[in-house]
């Protein structure tokens, strides 16, 4: 996506389009808006927006053959909404409301109506309402046309006598006019309605079927006299109204408002889920008869059967929009906004957001209509990464991470001892080496037992710089990767994170391969599955499983070979949603990334309900949540030491250990305290992991107070001194013993700002 | 102890003097602001209590954050 497709990207949003029905309604009315007022019991209020809409609400309540009907999203399931006996009802409960007098300037133009039918008379009402002066000429005696055989006696006289009741429009009826010079004679308009077969004036053929207009300035054709049936001609009336004005105002033959053309309708309302609960077949029965009798309780039932078709799914399931209290459209223009390239002073509203995105996917997945704000969240920090506009505090401690992934002291490809290419590959992913390195050792063990020359990979698989938008990052360990992988001679990719996975099938896809899980539950004919004889447990997929049904397929299969019951309830791993690790939003926005936690340890099955998860940061959120929760790889290969939630300094520790493990050695860490040592009390750890501040950082900090004697002494007799980092200005509080050269932690802080 | 302006005195371990408020100049994403705060007034080695770091400091980088 570029600049002008992020900006555009939500144009086909459905939130807050009109209907399927409201589009079908050749009058446009507001289905949603008057639903929702008869739902709350507010007939006049309802029945103001119908007549404003219709015109004449008791003639069209009864001739309207409900266009809407057909469209109706309801009408698939038990029927459609009967809209009809809605405003008949609220017609019935609220019809004698008079119309409000406006206090509108007379307008300097006059106008004529030929015919007094329904489309003349809409014509008129309208253009009078608005000031002009109106003359309306009907052959016939009364007014009305060919409405009155289809009315009751004397009902649509009453709509009539209301909608004209404040207007100055003089009615010339027993008046035929004779031809197109005579009628517009003394008038700077004509609207010509004269019904089914009525005087054209020789205009017909010269009709646009859009405008009204027609060859002779300022004259107008619609109605019956074009074909129209009964509320048809009402509309063409209220466009012809509109024409007319703009004609009057610029001078101008081809000028209606964009509310006459109706917008298309959405297929995306039908794909919405709605809980219309069981088919109602004995309310379509009593909807039938009550067509003609409606009354407030038949009508407000009803209204109860309308689902006031709307969507809300990606704001009802992305956390960030509920935190932000946004939707696609305003995401659309606060991208916009922010990313417009131009100089100066442009604030960008959007930069924390975009940064707070989980890139889940979730979003575009659930989208009806097929909008991608997922990708536009990315395709935004790839373009403000390029400016040169994000915060680098935003990305860095992930950055540094996967650097560290990367480097001599985690970073490791053990190959067949016989050096012969080999067929697979086990690559658990940085994640899960630093949360569970006993759950890594477990599976690689496993599987070297069934394939001796299976290979490992310890490394990242380069997402940290994805999320960054740090492409040279990015294109960088992918080219590290795909010549290692070459180097072993391509082998079949078994990940333990779908995450990689899903990284390599996008920047790597000649090296794509599939989950572990799936690899060890087609193979699982040497495994001795542990028995957690029935404990209750639910599997937590990662958003990042989204369309690996085989994967999530064979997590359940092992969870529920080593004997857990999983609970019928556990959610849909087809709308599986990100933990809040997703896209390194916590730097940025670790509010927000609370919020998710909590949301996601609240839908968990149940207190005592295991979550067993297959990406390690999902686990790692249950547990630091005080959730119960264990990786299946931890499940299957318990180990001494597994299940604990390590700290962020231990999952730099976990790596390097892990490596020289099962590969021999490790580049040993570069000693950040030169010597000091450091005591780090555990009431420090969890802040510590809260600020993103690693031991070495602590440790590094003091060192430097110390060499450079750069350090004030507090009351209570502490050191206090800073260093700064890459992004962020570190601040410790400690005490030291000279002797044996060991400090002792009591306070660690930082700051993002610079002191010059 | 208590320093020249009413606050409890931090001592510049190097100098041996109380920290006193100095104006200084602070830099973060492209802007500048001063504010006083504690400095050796031979060294120039600063002290920025963990209130003020996670309080005003903190509220102005969100802010630049979102500008």
């Amino acid at each position: 996506m570029d600049f002008q497709e992020i900006k555009l990207y939500a144009e086909a949003c459905i939130r807050d389009r009109p209907p399927p029905c409201a589009c079908a309604c050749p009058l446009g009315l507001d289905v949603r808006g008057m639903i929702g007022k008869v739902s709350k019991g507010r007939y006049g209020s309802a029945f103001r927006a119908y007549r404003e809409a219709a015109l004449f609400p008791g003639i069209v309540s009864r001739l309207c053959p409900s266009y809407c009907g057909e469209r109706c999203v309801r009408g698939r399931h038990d029927g459609s909404v009967d809209l009809r006996l809605i405003e008949r009802g609220i017609v019935e409960k609220a019809g004698r409301t008079e119309p409000p007098r406006y206090a509108v300037p007379k307008k300097d133009f006059r106008v004529a109506v030929a015919g007094g039918g329904l489309s003349g008379l809409a014509c008129a009402c309208r253009l009078s309402s608005k000031g002009y002066a109106l003359t309306l000429f009907e052959a016939a005696e009364s007014i009305g046309g060919r409405v009155r055989g289809l009315m009751p006696d004397g009902a649509a006289d009453e709509d009539f006598a209301m909608a004209f009741m404040h207007s100055g429009c003089v009615f010339r009826t027993g008046a035929r006019v004779g031809g197109l010079a005579e009628a517009v004679e003394g008038f700077d308009a004509l609207y010509v309605a004269t019904g089914r077969g009525g005087d054209d004036f020789g205009l017909l053929g010269s009709w646009d079927a859009r405008m009204l207009s027609t060859a002779a300035p300022g004259v107008y054709l619609g109605g019956g006299l074009v074909g129209c049936e009964p509320v048809w001609s009402i509309e063409n009336g209220l466009r012809a109204a509109s024409a007319i004005e703009e004609f009057l105002k610029t001078g101008r033959n081809d000028g209606i408002g964009p509310l006459f053309d109706r917008p298309p309708s959405s297929e995306g309302f039908y794909r919405l889920k709605y809980d219309f609960g069981p088919p109602d077949t004995a309310d379509a029965a009593d909807t039938a008869d009550a067509a003609d009798t409606a009354d407030a309780d038949a009508c407000a039932r009803e209204a109860g059967r309308c689902p006031s078709c709307n969507c809300s799914v990606c704001i009802d399931a992305c956390p960030l929009m509920g935190h932000y209290r946004t939707d696609p459209k305003r995401i659309a223009a606060d991208l916009g906004v922010t990313l417009l390239p131009v100089g100066g002073k442009i604030k960008h509203v959007a930069s924390r957001m975009l940064n707070s995105c989980s890139l889940c996917g979730l979003c575009d997945a659930l989208c009806p209509a097929g909008v991608k704000t997922c990708e536009a969240m990315y395709e935004s920090r790839r373009l403000m990464r390029g400016s040169g506009n994000i915060p680098p505090a935003f990305h860095d401690f992930w950055i540094e991470d996967m650097r560290f992934s990367m480097s001599g002291g985690a970073y490791a490809v053990v190959g067949p001892e016989s050096g012969a290419p080999c067929g697979v590959a086990f690559f658990p992913g940085c994640q899960l080496a630093a949360s569970s390195p006993q759950a890594v050792e477990g599976a690689y063990s496993y599987i070297k037992g069934l394939l001796p020359d299976a290979a490992l990979i310890l490394s990242c698989c380069g997402v940290p710089a994805d999320w960054a938008a740090e492409r040279e990052l990015l294109d960088e360990t992918v080219g590290r990767l795909r010549a290692d992988w070459e180097g072993l001679g391509r082998p079949s990719l078994l990940f333990a994170c779908s995450t990689c996975m899903k990284t390599f099938a996008r920047y790597l896809p000649e090296a794509a391969g599939k989950l572990v899980y799936e690899w060890i539950a087609d193979n699982d004919g040497a495994l001795a599955y542990p028995d957690a004889a029935g404990a209750p447990a639910f599997v937590y997929d990662p958003c990042s499983s989204r369309g690996d049904e085989r994967g999530r397929a064979a997590v359940r299969r092992l969870a529920e070979k080593s004997g857990f019951a999983l609970s019928e309830g556990a959610p849909d791993g087809s709308e599986a949603a990100c933990c809040g690790f997703g896209g390194h939003i916590y730097p940025a926005n670790p509010e927000l990334a609370g919020k998710i936690a909590e949301k996601r340890l609240a839908g968990g099955a149940g207190e005592a309900t295991c979550a067993i998860a297959y990406c390690a940061n999902c686990r790692d959120m249950f547990l630091h949540g005080g959730g119960e929760s264990l990786h299946i790889l931890e499940a299957l290969f318990p180990r001494e030491g597994g299940r604990r939630l390590p700290s962020l300094s231990e999952r730099r520790r976990n790596r390097s250990e892990l490596k020289k493990r099962l590969a021999g050695e490790a580049a040993a860490a570069p000693d950040a305290g030169r010597g000091i040592r450091l005591v780090i009390p555990d009431g420090l750890v969890g802040k510590m992991d809260g600020l993103l501040l690693l031991r070495e950082d602590a440790e590094a900090a003091v060192a430097y107070c110390e060499e450079n004697n750069a350090k004030a002494i507090s009351p209570e007799g502490r050191f206090v001194g800073c260093i700064r980092g890459r992004v962020v200005t570190i601040w410790v509080e400690y005490e030291m013993d000279p002797g044996s050269r060991t400090a002792v932690l009591h306070n660690i802080y930082s700051h993002r700002m610079r002191v010059k | 102890m208590k320093d020249g302006q009413g606050e409890t005195a931090f001592i510049c371990a190097k100098c041996g003097i109380p920290l006193e408020k100095t104006d200084t100049k602070f830099e973060y994403l492209k802007h500048e602001f001063s504010h006083p705060i504690r400095r050796c007034p031979s060294c120039g080695q600063a002290f920025i209590p963990e209130e003020l770091a996670t309080g005003k400091m903190l509220d102005v980088e969100t802010m630049l954050e979102d500008k």
